[in-house]
């Protein structure tokens, strides 16, 4: 789950990480009154609370002088998506004076599946970018989590990056506040980009990002209260529901069981011409419901022109797929978009006879069925 | 000969009397694993159609020599059966279960670098030697004895390619569902030499996907270390960048784990890498000839 900014920024100033006096506003009157007790009159900086990044470049981030402007602008934000994601408040705070920017970021090593540190004294960009373009601005520790973050450790990396003595410390405790987030609320991601370092010497997390490892939300009831500010939550409802789903954008909707299988689907809709509009997942249970509610989000996406559905059964069996398919096709209505089907493995012949009784025609191989999806979109 | 698991296999199915548990037990057992007894804290003494019942697995361990176990419990409580089963001296352990809290896994694999147990899992179907051991959830009919060895981190790719495989006259030594979670207890990179030192195994199929680093370095391993054909597949290739496609480790973070870069390093390898899960049947009898 990931958090919004202003969700973050709460969670560090809980745990005494300083971040810029601010207000998150969903009202006009909100923002005038923001304008006013945060800017004290002087100029603010309104943010889009959005769960992507980049929004900077997109024009998400937006600064005003005065409380009309700030109203007019807190509007245009709201209407906007950024590359895809609404906006879901807007983050209204003091304009800080930057000396120096920072990056420090905490995640979880690919390759050893230990927390790794990142610290950089190059803030603001992209952390891949700042590993591409100028690797030795890029400081990085593996810890043991049985011995969390040595101090000397990230002094070593304080020193080799060329950062400021002054900061040492400051920096340090930071540092160590945010592994202890990332343990407490048990993060797959924590970054602070930029960390500046203001014109009085202080530093402040100027962004926050914070993401959950979902399979640990039962260990956070206090994450709960949280979830009723997502705007754009139909992912997360779908997947409470047992449809694991993913929005891609393209015409030929997926419906498939297992997620390897459902990403090789889509790359085999990609490879023959087509573009899977969507990674969906019902394989946490296949059953009317579950296929209905699979159909209706399917079948309802922006351009989707036809429908895919293709399982292999080891245990899953296909006549009760077969029957689910049916019994929510049916409850629905019909659909007025083309349905390709492709069933494989238990009980393979008995769906085969229900699609036939039903007026589905049934494909047991897998390249037959996608390019057939594919050749109804063009 | 296989890999981790045999006819010799006397294993644990913890959780037995769960709805999951019973019935997988039941299954395995029909597909002619040798179930030697069930572990249910609270529950000692009790049996599970004719399968002896312990309190827990150093009991059951001790008790019935058993060398293996699985199970089957939910999230909450999954790593602490993990953890009883390394505690106990399990050498192999399969565990089902899908929402083990990542920080939960960095914690095992901490242990599991101490200790000589293999950790097959979580999220994943389990592991079959064909016609000799099951552990796991598979249906059998996808699979037959012969000498591929398989090891993917998608489940219902393995039914797919395996199906495919057995349909071309080519049977599996073992096939090992490695999971489709971030941190894993066996990365392919731990399975590889296992398979290369198997005299049964004579080809090693590798299904993999977007997310991680293990297929670079296994690539890497292979490309120094082995002289079988091995054989790739990987999906993922149409992903959006920064979106978890159903696994945890099916995400491309941070400019790490791309597609390209897993061709790449298997290609440098020499390993040939199949467009389509139905070029893998294709490579591998070219391969075998």
């Amino acid at each position: 789950m990931k958090l919004y900014e202003y969700q973050a920024k709460k969670i560090f100033k809980d745990n005494s990480i300083s971040v810029p006096n601010g207000t998150v506003c969903s009202t006009e009157k909100e923002t005038g009154d923001a304008f006013a007790s945060v800017g004290k009159g002087q100029e603010v900086i309104l943010k889009s609370q959005v769960l992507v990044g980049g929004r900077g470049k997109s024009g998400g981030i937006r600064s005003a002088q005065t409380v009309a402007e700030a109203v007019d602008i807190f509007k245009e934000l709201m209407d906007t998506h950024i590359k895809g994601f609404p906006v879901a408040k807007v983050l209204i705070e003091e304009k800080a004076e930057i000396r120096n920017e920072y990056y420090v970021g905490i995640t979880i090593d690919p390759t050893f599946y230990r927390p790794i540190l990142l610290i950089s004294s190059r803030g603001g960009m992209e952390v891949e970018t700042i590993a591409r373009e100028s690797p030795s601005a890029l400081g990085q520790y593996i810890l043991n989590p049985r011995y969390g973050i040595p101090s000397h450790e990230i002094l070593r990396l304080i020193g080799e990056l060329g950062i400021s003595k002054g900061l040492s410390m400051p920096l340090t405790d930071v540092v160590k506040k945010l592994y202890k987030i990332f343990c407490n609320y048990d993060a797959t991601l924590i970054e602070i980009n930029p960390l500046v370092e203001s014109s009085d010497g202080r530093l402040i997390a100027l962004d926050a990002r914070l993401n959950i490892d979902n399979n640990a939300l039962f260990k956070h009831p206090e994450l709960e209260e949280l979830k009723k500010d997502f705007v754009d939550n139909k992912e997360t409802y779908l997947k409470e529901k047992g449809v694991d789903f993913v929005y891609v954008g393209g015409n030929v909707g997926l419906i498939c069981a297992g997620a390897g299988m459902t990403m090789a689907t889509m790359d085999l809709v990609n490879a023959m011409g087509g573009k899977p509009a969507c990674f969906c997942d019902v394989s946490a249970g296949i059953n009317p419901q579950s296929m209905e509610l699979a159909l209706r989000t399917v079948s309802s996406l922006d351009g989707i022109q036809s429908i895919l559905l293709n399982m292999f059964g080891g245990l899953t069996r296909m006549d009760e797929v077969a029957t689910s398919f049916i019994a929510a096709w049916q409850n629905m209505g019909g659909i007025s978009l083309p349905a390709v089907i492709r069933l494989e493995g238990t009980n393979v012949e008995e769906g085969r006879r229900i699609m036939k009784e039903n007026g589905f025609e049934m494909f047991t191989n897998l390249y037959d069925a996608v390019q057939k999806a594919v050749d109804l979109v063009r | 000969m296989s890999i981790l698991v045999d006819k010799n296999t006397r294993l644990i199915v913890q959780g037995i009397t769960g709805h999951q548990g019973s019935f997988h037990a039941r299954r395995m057992r029909q597909d002619g694993t040798n179930i030697v007894a069930g572990v249910v804290p609270g529950k000692g003494g009790q049996d599970f159609e004719g399968i002896e019942i312990f309190g827990t697995v150093l009991e059951a361990k001790l008790a019935k020599e058993a060398n293996a176990s699985i199970m089957f419990v939910p999230p909450k409580f999954a790593s602490a059966g993990i953890l009883e089963a390394i505690d106990a001296g399990i050498e192999v352990i399969v565990c089902i279960t899908d929402g083990i809290p990542v920080h939960e896994m960095m914690e095992i694999k901490e242990r599991l670098r101490e200790e000589k147990s293999w950790l097959i899992g979580p999220n994943n179907p389990g592991m079959i030697t064909p016609e000799e051991a099951k552990l796991g959830i598979m249906a059998i009919h996808a699979f037959k004895r012969g000498h591929v060895g398989i090891a993917t981190r998608s489940g219902s790719l393995t039914y797919e390619i395996g199906y495919e495989l057995t349909r071309a006259g080519l049977g599996q030594s073992t096939v090992v569902g490695l999971g489709g979670d971030y941190v894993k207890g066996t990365d392919f990179i731990d399975i590889v030499p296992l398979f290369e030192n198997d005299p049964d195994t004579h080809l090693v199929v590798m299904v993999g996907e977007i997310g991680g680093t293990d297929e670079e370095r296994t690539a890497e391993y292979i490309r120094a270390k082995c002289s079988k054909p091995y054989v790739a597949y990987l999906a993922g290739s149409s992903a959006p960048p920064d979106q978890q496609m159903g696994h945890a480790g099916a995400i491309v973070s941070q400019g790490k784990g791309t597609f390209q870069s897993k061709i790449k390093a298997f290609e440098e390898a020499g390993i040939p890498v199949a467009k389509y899960p139905r070029e893998v049947k294709d490579i591998a009898l070219e391969l075998l000839k």
